[in-house]
């Protein structure tokens, strides 16, 4: 009878559980390798004989075949070969086996040398192994630590595949591997700090806003002038991720082989800032694996997209849905994932083709601006509640003493805010933050005072602004009374939620056509 | 008919000049077409060898080909005979024997030409819409070119104040250039017109745009040149209007900037008037002409010039202007205002809240109301200056 070890397989960022069936059939000495599986699985055969041999086994000498059930899921990756080297183990009875082998479960990929190596993707396994209802997991050593991130399962963390064997034989008991101890402090930014940005207080107002309602956010300004600096700060400052949150990123970085520190959650909200030349699959996913892109990789962080206008419009239309449903599906030809992709979108552009628009030595028309900002798509421009000029500090100013804000006192406010926010949503579970409130929210809680109406009304007429932006004032003006804990949106929110959008405004006063 | 016309204006070797002469001794085109050889000789200007090309060129296939594209696209021929030619164009001794348009022709297409620099500031910008405004108020045409810059703004501004413009090209009026411009020509086309002498399909070339030029002066009773470098196409049209007796009016401006050599040189050397306010760009015929087109009511037009000058002036505006009067405003919005002032420029609100006394929170709000209820103009670039009625 055929041998069955258990392993697992990864699709998107969900593992799912794979049996590992190995049978030794009579006849000329060969290993097939059957299941729907992809080259790395396939060369798995080289790897586990090599490997059996130099531990000092027998790789039987007859036909070998292996199957990777369920058979009709594709499946990819190096880890199988642990699974497999075991399997072939059992079934020619060189590993004693016993009947505990039912609750493990094995990861890990092996050298011709047999000894193990790390695999990406394991924290999603052990989740797996977890909800399978398995108790034992064994992985490599360099990925006990993320392995062990999941409760609820005893974690084996082996360096050579005689060790695994001798183990499961009874004939040495496990001894945990040394591990560098203490615990990274929880977040690191590095030297990153608001307190570093002077001269932009009326921006960092609205950085604030942003972070706190969830609101997406483009920057406009001359070259220079710190739109980059800015929004690599912008992670500082929002909320801690809990303890879900930074497992849901952390996942996203094991499938994506990303982790640098393996082992470690990942604390840090993730920022991203992939160059403009990147394409549609680098920054929504993609590649014959349907592998996450940078939206993905955003996941509760920030995804900054610095020169916004130069990014291919196709590729910046794509944003579109994910932006909405927080969660995007991969199709390919073999392969179907889903990530999730709930980011905060920074952007920041130059406001016109020279980059010095309304300064004495831009030499642009109106036309040639309106035709640069159009490279963003209406429905894109559409999704930014927020559009700030960053204006060119006086460097004078910059020498002088007084810091900015620090970026501990700028995140109280949001966590105040967001506080508030939480408290107003509760029991609803599509949404989070004003950012993502519907139409019928909007309506049900941004009422407004008579003078904060009669002040919407007063731009509705001057800068002729539609019923959507309407909407995105008063989400952005109910974050404003949030930051101040106001239960009413007063006259002093819609009045800043109004200064919240310098292109609409500025646009409405171009000499165009 | 038309068709002769346009053969007329394809013949090889033959410019207006002589277009004319021929016209003058044979009347119409048809006649220019069956005219024998011996007739052709006796005119002024005809050689052996240009009767020979003329003779030689008697096929109308090409005049049908350019036909078939205008009706395609839906240009229309204007011809000198045509009464909507303008008299005051026909009697200058280049004017082409036929432009092509798309658009609408008035009986009154003639007005003030606002011409300048392609690569212009703010100022010249700001120039360009009052003048334009200013005229479109007052029935007044504005005569331009559609190109980058100046030209642009003078058509945008006077069709954003509801009037008639008309634009010269340097190409075909079936090809946009620079293509930025597609809605603003179309805007142009359903509220004036854009004429050009090259037939449909003809490119941009620099050599074109000497005869746009020169139009552009033609159809104007007065020539506002706002902003020209010095060797600048602007400076072109302003010789051609003078000597096509127009006065030519143009903007002063910083005697070390380089875009404003030609106009101040223009001003210097006296070819052009120094230009201070839009009243000026008002003549005794524009006026007859405004009434013609009836934008003018007859009540204002029996006033003084000066009157209606002063008048629309602020109508030109068009906004409704806020009391002038500081002493009215709340306190914070007074601080903000005189900020406003003393900077003398247009200023980043953060460069002012620098030196606000309360608290920079209520500096924000406030400034954001005075934005809404129009005391603070917002510019280019997000910065803030008072609006005009608070600065006088």
């Amino acid at each position: 009878m055929a041998s069955v070890v258990k392993s697992f397989a990864l699709a998107g960022v969900d593992a799912y559980p794979v049996e590992v069936e190995t049978d030794i059939l009579g006849g000329l000495p060969a290993v097939s390798i059957v299941g729907l599986v992809d080259t790395a699985v396939r060369e798995a055969r080289e790897r586990v004989q090599a490997a059996l041999r130099y531990a000092g086994f027998k790789f039987p000498g007859e036909k070998v075949v292996i199957n990777l059930a369920p058979g009709d899921i594709k499946k990819g990756g190096s880890h199988f070969d642990l699974a497999m080297a075991v399997g072939v183990l059992l079934r020619s009875r060189q590993l004693t086996g016993n009947d505990m082998l039912e609750h493990f479960a094995f990861a890990g990929e092996l050298s011709l040398n047999a000894t193990l190596r790390p695999c990406p993707g394991v924290l999603p396994m052990a989740m797996a192994a977890r909800d399978a209802g398995v108790q034992n997991l064994v992985v490599s050593r360099e990925n006990l630590r993320e392995a062990s991130l999941v409760g609820g399962l005893n974690v084996y963390a082996f360096e050579t595949l005689a060790a695994v064997v001798s183990f499961l034989n009874g004939e040495t008991s496990y001894t945990p591997p040394q591990q560098e101890s203490g615990e990274l402090p929880d977040e690191n930014w590095g030297s990153l700090d608001f307190k570093e940005v002077r001269g932009q207080d009326a921006l960092l107002e609205y950085i604030v806003i942003a972070a706190a309602g969830g609101h997406n956010m483009l920057m406009l300004g001359s070259p220079g002038c710190g739109k980059s600096m800015v929004a690599r700060r912008i992670p500082t400052i929002l909320p801690r991720m809990t303890e879900a949150e930074a497992l849901d990123v952390t996942k996203i970085y094991s499938v994506a082989g990303l982790l640098k520190e393996r082992g470690r959650l990942i604390r840090s909200r993730p920022f991203r800032a992939p160059h403009h030349n990147a394409s549609t699959s680098a920054l929504i996913g993609g590649g014959t694996d349907a592998g996450p892109g940078e939206i993905s990789l955003s996941h509760n962080g920030v995804l900054f997209l610095d020169e916004i206008a130069e990014f291919g419009k196709k590729t910046l239309d794509a944003l579109r849905q994910p932006l909405e449903d927080r969660q995007v599906t991969i199709s390919r030809v073999k392969n179907s994932n889903s990530y999730p992709c709930s980011f905060m979108l920074v952007s920041a552009m130059n406001p016109c083709p020279c980059g010095y628009y309304g300064q004495e030595r831009c030499r642009c028309s109106d036309y040639e601006v309106l035709k640069y900002r159009r490279k963003l798509s209406g429905p894109i421009l559409d999704r930014m509640d927020i559009q700030k000029y960053v204006q060119p500090v006086n460097f004078l100013d910059l020498s002088g003493e007084g810091g900015g804000t620090s970026s501990a006192v700028l995140r109280e406010r949001v966590e105040f805010a967001r506080q508030k926010q939480r408290e107003r949503f509760a029991g609803q579970p599509m949404i989070s933050c004003n950012a993502e409130m519907t139409a019928p929210q909007v309506k049900e809680y941004c009422s407004l005072e008579d003078e904060g109406r009669r002040l919407l009304e007063q731009a509705y007429e001057r800068f002729q602004y539609s019923a959507r932006a309407f909407h995105k004032f008063l989400k952005v003006a109910r974050t404003f009374a949030d930051l101040d804990g106001s239960p009413h949106l007063r006259r002093q929110d819609v009045a800043a939620s109004l200064m919240a959008r310098d292109m609409d405004r500025e646009q409405a006063g171009m000499l165009v056509i | 008919m038309e068709i002769y016309w346009l053969w007329l204006s394809m013949l090889p070797g033959v410019g207006a000049l002589l277009q004319k002469k021929l016209l003058q001794r044979f009347g119409s085109p048809v006649d220019i077409y069956h005219a024998g050889e011996g007739e052709l000789l006796s005119i002024e200007g005809m050689g052996k060898t240009l009767t020979q090309r003329v003779l030689a060129a008697r096929s109308l296939d090409g005049a049908a080909r350019v036909q078939e594209k205008m009706q395609k696209s839906g240009i229309r021929l204007l011809v000198l005979s045509d009464p909507l030619y303008p008299d005051m164009v026909k009697s200058l001794a280049e004017a082409p024997a036929v432009l092509y348009y798309r658009g609408t022709l008035h009986g009154q297409s003639c007005g003030v030409g606002i011409v300048g620099a392609r690569r212009c500031t703010a100022y010249g910008k700001e120039v360009a819409r009052e003048a334009a405004a200013f005229l479109a108020k007052q029935g007044i045409p504005v005569i331009s070119g559609m190109a980058r810059g100046i030209d642009s703004y003078a058509n945008t501004a006077c069709l954003q104040a509801g009037g008639y413009t008309l634009a010269f090209l340097g190409h075909g009026v079936d090809i946009c250039f620079p293509a930025d411009h597609r809605e603003l020509m179309e805007a142009i086309v359903e509220h004036g017109a854009v004429l050009s002498a090259y037939p449909p399909g003809t490119e941009a070339r620099p050599e074109f745009f000497p005869q746009r030029n020169y139009l552009i002066s033609a159809w104007s009773y007065r020539l506002l040149v706002v902003e020209a470098a010095q060797k600048s196409g602007s400076l072109i049209t302003a010789n051609l209007a003078k000597q096509q007796g127009r006065p030519v009016f143009a903007v002063p401006d910083n005697i070390y900037k380089r875009q404003s050599a030609g106009t101040n040189g223009l001003i210097a050397d006296g070819v052009a008037h120094i230009y201070l306010q839009p009243r000026q760009l008002l003549g005794e015929v524009e006026q007859v002409a405004a009434a013609a087109n009836g934008e003018v009511s007859a009540a204002l037009a029996e006033k003084d010039a000066g009157g209606i000058a002063a008048a629309s002036l602020t109508a030109a505006q068009g906004k409704t202007l806020p009391q002038a009067d500081h002493g009215s405003l709340p306190a914070t919005e007074r601080e903000i205002l005189s900020l406003l002032i003393d900077a003398g420029a247009p200023r980043s609100p953060e460069e002012l809240a620098a030196h606000f006394s309360g608290e920079k929170k209520l500096f924000w709000e406030t400034l954001a109301v005075m934005v809404l209820e129009g005391k603070v103009d917002n510019l280019a670039g997000g910065r803030v200056r008072p609006c005009a009625a608070f600065v006088q």
